[in-house]
């Protein structure tokens, strides 16, 4: 890793037109002082901020320097010679390097094309914004402009295009994790200038995190949208030293735990299976590991990820609740590196590099869990001849042809394995694999394609005592996208496209071998069905203050043959069945879902917001566990399976504190939901019989308001989250008909996380959460049946497990350094007052007295410590 | 089939190796109660039994004491067979013989409501053999049964089983859906989770397993009870479980045939 030292970069410290070294003249005298001195005496004197990598620099003592009023220029030269070091200037700061650097090169490497200057005329800057590192494409990333003032951030492919005025400007480009720039430029015609950030400096002596500016736009029509950095998650602590962004997010309002250690979560009060979780595209049908104690999601792999709490933007649909758009590195285009790390529960390793040199990249990410080489190591046969490990390989590459198009090509593969010697197994996961073809028809309009497909499966195998069979489910799609970005014009961004996926499930397939196998073979139907949609979206600027994003998403489903499909009367019981043959269309459902965000700017730094979104979901997730299993099962609309279909009304106030040093926003929404699904009590899941037997269906509605208070500067950094809400449902024939609490609602949730940059070596950290207990069904009384003791219930979820509360202590040691290879000690401890937190209670006849009944409480994880090595080269 | 569960089992042991277990007091409302009625009629002569408790607090003891006064028939082809009162909220009688394909309809009146539920009792199925087996990871005693399942018809069963006359408390419920016509073995696991030693299997104990068949309704109510209604926390819904019996109230009535097989457990 390779750390920038900065002796200071403030990009808000000078706004107006820069100056150059030339033009300012300063007097100096030092004596035997080293450079890092002599650069200070500089900044004081000058607008000017340097900005250097430590080593560069740190080596270069004893200054001897005498100058009367000579230009800036003048005086680095002096400085700099025979030292080997370059300048160059960007805005107010001044870069300096070793090396054989010419000093030509500017940050933007641009050419102008096209027509001479007319004063009326509009030309349009765009480019690429990339890592001057690692060569990384940087999303979110904002470009802005004093005058006119207004701004666009990059697209999920780094691409930006801003429409300006014929004419000079200053171009301000900033992106978490990254120091701003100030570019100047000359517009007299269409410029393409591709960007390379800076990794974010440190400064010398304080080693103080510096202002990234402008981490969120204030003037963004974007409500409910939580952005990560997979880098800003490095610090905190997490359950064995396991670093994963799905429970990162959890720490962030709206968006809840599913229960202790878990990485699956809540938004809004949706369901798990309402969050559409997305890899480079492709949907993952199950993000989890061993039953969800870790997610899918190798961080190592991961540049970053957006969750957008309801109120998602037109490209995404299929869900209620949220989209969880992640995003794989694209791998480094510059250097060869190699990076991993060993942990309590697994091993990981990253390989990156060039393909062409500054212009293309690959990437291949693996991590394996090694629990079961101490099984192993078991004498005992039983326990040695298990099996239980999961492993996920990410794999990216991108090729350019010319300055127009670019080919990207990512899979992910990963599994859990679970068996026992030969008798018994259970194995499942996910595959991806995404093509997208990124196309520049000119600086305005930028074209993605892509073409994705999407696995899930799980497989079960049992060989002993007379059972011999295996059972094989699976959940697949083929998907094809098209999008274009339209940049009209200063006020207009046009987003649009077209969306076709071809989903099969195959439910449950049942093997049996041999005669005496215990099991007949069986075919539960496969489902077949198409999910299209087109949308389109204009974000308009009427005025600096104002900005408005509506569009349509229009959506439809069409439920495939081969198939039967039924008519059920009330008590879920078939009245007729219809025959479908191949590739009749059984049904056919259409769902317009409209959208319209406005934001508005208040001051230099508040604004208020509001929108209304609908979304439709078809496909759903079914069960009746509170712990997600992967046989949990995926089933289609059909046409008796109604769409899920949501409303989202939200308003929210945003306002940057102290010179932009805290950030808080509050946002409040209101959610209704129609469709939703139920289980019936005492449902089979696992039958022949059609799916609808079993289910029953309602409505629910979620309304809330979150709180956020982050400091992203200085050596402390951190964020304070808050979230007052509630999430009911309304299912036939459930509690009544009244409405109830769903399991997830919870009153309070809070988060405290809090980083603490000690000194180079070490980083402190700590995060605190609180939750009210999940709304759960608790007995009101017993009965005896056949002579056993069994419980009484009488309304669904009208009790609370108890609040969960729980501290994370967290250390990450900076190791020596060396030439090229960096290594850190990542210490852990979860939970570390040891709060017994339940995570399920059961009621049972006594243990020691079996004459009464009682309550159980299991608690899972208290006080785990764990140790993590990460290493870079 | 063997359940999932079972394969799950040894994962989660090992990822709950920290898990503890803790006896926590919960305040629970009261709640007004309500009648329990279990109707049985089995395939043994003379045997027909209806017994009525009712619901109670939890914080009270485990005894559920009968409830007197209830008028019960059982009808059966226009025969209406009265069971009298032969213990406090038990109510019997041995003027039936259970015939399998016979439906039989119960009545019960108590304090001006009345209860009514129909069971029609399936052909018997007997147990070819029962042997001891091991658990899946572990040295753990289960016993597995085996029996040839009737092709080409549905079949409900539940079996209950003895160790040295002490019932395991454990519901072992199942259908033929995905083994219609086989040969089936099932090993009946359950969770020890009382540690109380007279439930496990040791050498030298005398096992004893019933195997009753089952109509559909029955098979529902007890595999809603096994599903929603043990008290599990692991239950994303606890329910009471579905009754056949129409009127509002909990229970079943179950026209059931019981063939048993009985080992005593070789010393290995």
């Amino acid at each position: 890793m390779v750390s920038l030292l900065a002796i200071a970069v403030s990009p808000f410290a000078q706004k107006s037109r820069a100056q150059t070294p030339e033009e300012i003249k300063i007097s100096l005298e030092l004596s035997h002082v080293s450079l890092a001195t002599a650069l200070h005496r500089i900044e004081a004197l000058t607008p000017f901020k340097f900005l250097a990598k430590a080593e560069d620099i740190e080596r270069e003592q004893d200054i001897l320097l005498s100058v009367k009023d000579q230009p800036v220029s003048k005086v680095l030269q002096i400085l700099f010679k025979g030292r080997n070091i370059q300048y160059r200037q960007i805005g107010i700061n001044i870069l300096l390097k070793k090396g054989q650097e010419t000093g030509k090169k500017t940050a933007g490497t641009s050419f102008v094309s096209s027509t001479p200057a007319k004063t009326d005329e509009k030309y349009t800057v765009s480019g690429t914004i990339r890592s001057a590192r690692t060569g990384e494409t940087i999303l979110g990333a904002t470009i802005r402009v004093a005058d006119p003032p207004g701004g666009v951030t990059s697209n999920e492919y780094g691409f930006y295009s801003v429409t300006l005025p014929a004419g000079d400007h200053q171009l301000e480009i900033s992106a978490v994790g990254f120091a701003s720039q100030t570019l100047p430029i000359s517009l007299a015609g269409n410029v393409v200038m591709n960007i390379r950030l800076n990794e974010e400096a440190k400064d010398l002596q304080e080693v103080t995190v510096t202002a990234s500016s402008a981490t969120r736009s204030l003037t963004s029509t974007q409500m409910g949208l939580e952005k990560i950095n997979i880098k800003e998650t490095k610090n905190i602590p997490v359950l064995f030293g396991e670093r994963d962004v799905m429970k990162t997010i959890q720490l962030l309002p709206g968006i809840k735990s599913a229960g202790d250690g878990n990485s699956g979560f809540y938004v809004r009060g949706g369901s798990a299976d309402q969050n559409l979780i997305l890899l480079d595209e492709a949907t993952v049908y199950n993000a989890s590991h061993l039953l969800g104690f870790f997610s899918t999601f190798n961080s190592d792999a991961i540049k970053n990820v957006s969750v957008y709490k309801g109120d998602m933007p037109a490209q995404y649909g299929g869900r209620l609740a949220s989209a969880v758009d992640i995003k794989m590195n694209d791998g480094n285009n510059k250097d060869l590196g190699v990076s991993g790390g060993v942990g309590l529960i697994s091993a990981r390793l990253n390989i990156e590099g060039p393909i062409q040199q500054d212009r293309s990249s690959f990437l291949i990410s693996g991590r394996r869990t090694y629990a079961d080489v101490f099984l192993k190591l078991s004498s005992d046969t039983t326990v040695n001849r298990s099996r239980l490990y999961f492993y996920d390989l990410n794999a990216k590459a991108n090729y350019a042809f010319g300055s127009k198009d670019r080919l990207y090509l990512s899979g992910y593969f990963g599994r859990d394995v679970l068996s026992q010697s030969n008798l018994a197994g259970l194995n499942w996961g996910n595959s991806t694999a995404t093509l997208r073809w990124n196309h520049l028809f000119n600086s305005r309009l930028f074209s993605n394609t892509s073409l994705i497909y999407s696995n899930f499966d799980y497989k079960i195998f049992v060989h002993e005592n007379g059972n011999d069979f295996t059972i094989f489910s699976q959940i697949r799609d083929w998907n094809w996208k098209e999008e274009l970005q339209w940049y009209a014009g200063s006020k207009h961004t046009i987003q649009t496209g077209i969306n076709g996926i071809f989903h099969t499930i195959r439910p449950g397939e049942i093997t049996s071998s041999g005669k005496d196998a215990g099991v007949n073979s069986s075919i539960l139907p496969r489902r077949y069905s198409v999910e299209s949609a087109v949308y389109a979206t204009d974000t308009w600027k009427p005025s600096g203050r104002l900005s408005l994003t509506y569009g349509l998403r229009v959506s439809a489903f069409s439920i495939l043959g081969k198939g039967d499909y039924y008519n059920f009367d009330t008590n879920g019981n078939v009245t007729d069945t219809m025959h479908y043959r191949s590739g009749q269309v059984v049904k056919t459902y259409l769902n317009p879902e409209p959208r319209i965000a406005a934001s508005y700017q208040l001051d230099q730094s508040s604004s208020l917001k509001a929108s209304y979104t609908r979304n439709s979901q078809y496909l759903h997730l079914v069960t009746n566990s509170t712990t997600s299993s992967p046989t949990d099962k995926w089933i289609a609309s059909t046409n008796v399976v109604k769409p899920e279909i949501s409303d989202q009304w939200s308003a929210g106030y945003y306002k940057n504190l102290s010179e932009d040093r805290y950030e808080l926003s509050v946002e409040t929404y209101y959610k209704r939901m129609q469709n939703q699904i139920d289980y019936r009590n005492g449902a089979n899941i696992f039958t022949n019989a059609p799916i609808e037997t079993q289910l029953l269906y309602g409505i629910g509605r979620a309304y809330g308001i979150e709180w956020l208070l982050k400091k992203k500067t200085g050596r402390f950094t951190g964020w304070l989250s808050y979230t007052l809400s509630r999430t009911e449902r309304k299912i036939n024939a459930i509690n009544n008909d009244q409405w109830y609490n769903a399991r997830q609602d919870r009153t309070h949730d809070i988060a405290i996380v809090g980083i603490y940059q000690l000194n180079k070596k070490w980083t402190l950290s700590a995060n605190w959460v609180f939750y009210t207990g999940d709304a759960v069904t608790f007995p009101n009384g017993k009965y005896t049946a056949d002579g056993e003791v069994y419980f009484y219930y009488t309304n669904r979820n009208g009790y609370r497990m108890p609040n969960y509360h729980r501290l994370d202590l967290g250390a990450t040691c900076q190791l020596k350094k060396h030439k090229k290879f960096s290594s850190e000690l990542a210490f852990s401890l979860y939970n570390a007052y040891g709060r017994k937190n339940a995570y399920q209670i059961d009621f049972r006849q006594g243990k020691d007295n079996p004459n009464t009944t009682e309550a159980v409480q299991t608690s899972l994880f208290t006080f785990v410590p764990s140790i993590s090595y990460n290493f870079k080269f | 089939m063997p359940r999932i569960s079972n394969i799950y089992l040894p994962l989660i042991i090992s990822i709950l190796f920290s898990a503890c277990q803790k006896v926590i007091s919960v305040q629970l409302n009261s709640s007004s109660p309500v009648y329990m009625i279990e109707g049985v009629i089995t395939d043994l002569p003379g045997t027909c039994k209806v017994s009525i408790t009712q619901t109670k607090d939890f914080s009270g003891d485990n005894t559920f004491p009968g409830v007197s006064g209830a008028v019960v028939t059982v009808e059966n082809n226009g025969v209406v067979t009265p069971l009298a009162e032969t213990g406090t909220g038990v109510y019997s009688t041995n003027a039936i013989n259970g015939t399998p394909g016979s439906t039989y309809n119960l009545k019960v009146s108590l304090n001006g409501v009345v209860y009514t539920a129909s069971s029609t009792m399936p052909q018997p199925v007997g147990l070819n053999s029962i042997y001891v087996s091991k658990e899946l990871l572990g040295n753990k005693n289960y016993i597995t049964i085996v029996y040839s399942d009737p092709a080409g018809i549905k079949n409900y069963y539940r079996k209950v089983q003895y160790v040295n006359g002490h019932k395991e408390k454990t519901l072992f419920v199942s259908d033929d859906e995905f083994q219609d016509g086989l040969t089936i073995r099932d090993q009946l696991d359950f969770s020890n989770d009382t540690d109380d030693p007279a439930r496990d299997i040791h050498p030298g104990d005398t096992v004893r397993v019933d195997m009753f068949c089952i109509d559909s309704t029955v098979h529902k109510y007890w595999s809603s009870l096994q599903q929603n209604g043990t008290g599990s926390g692991g239950s994303a819904s606890p329910a009471n479980p579905t009754s056949n019996i129409q009127g509002g109230c909990l229970g079943y009535f179950s026209a059931e045939t019981i063939r048993s097989k009985t080992l005593v457990v070789p010393k290995s």
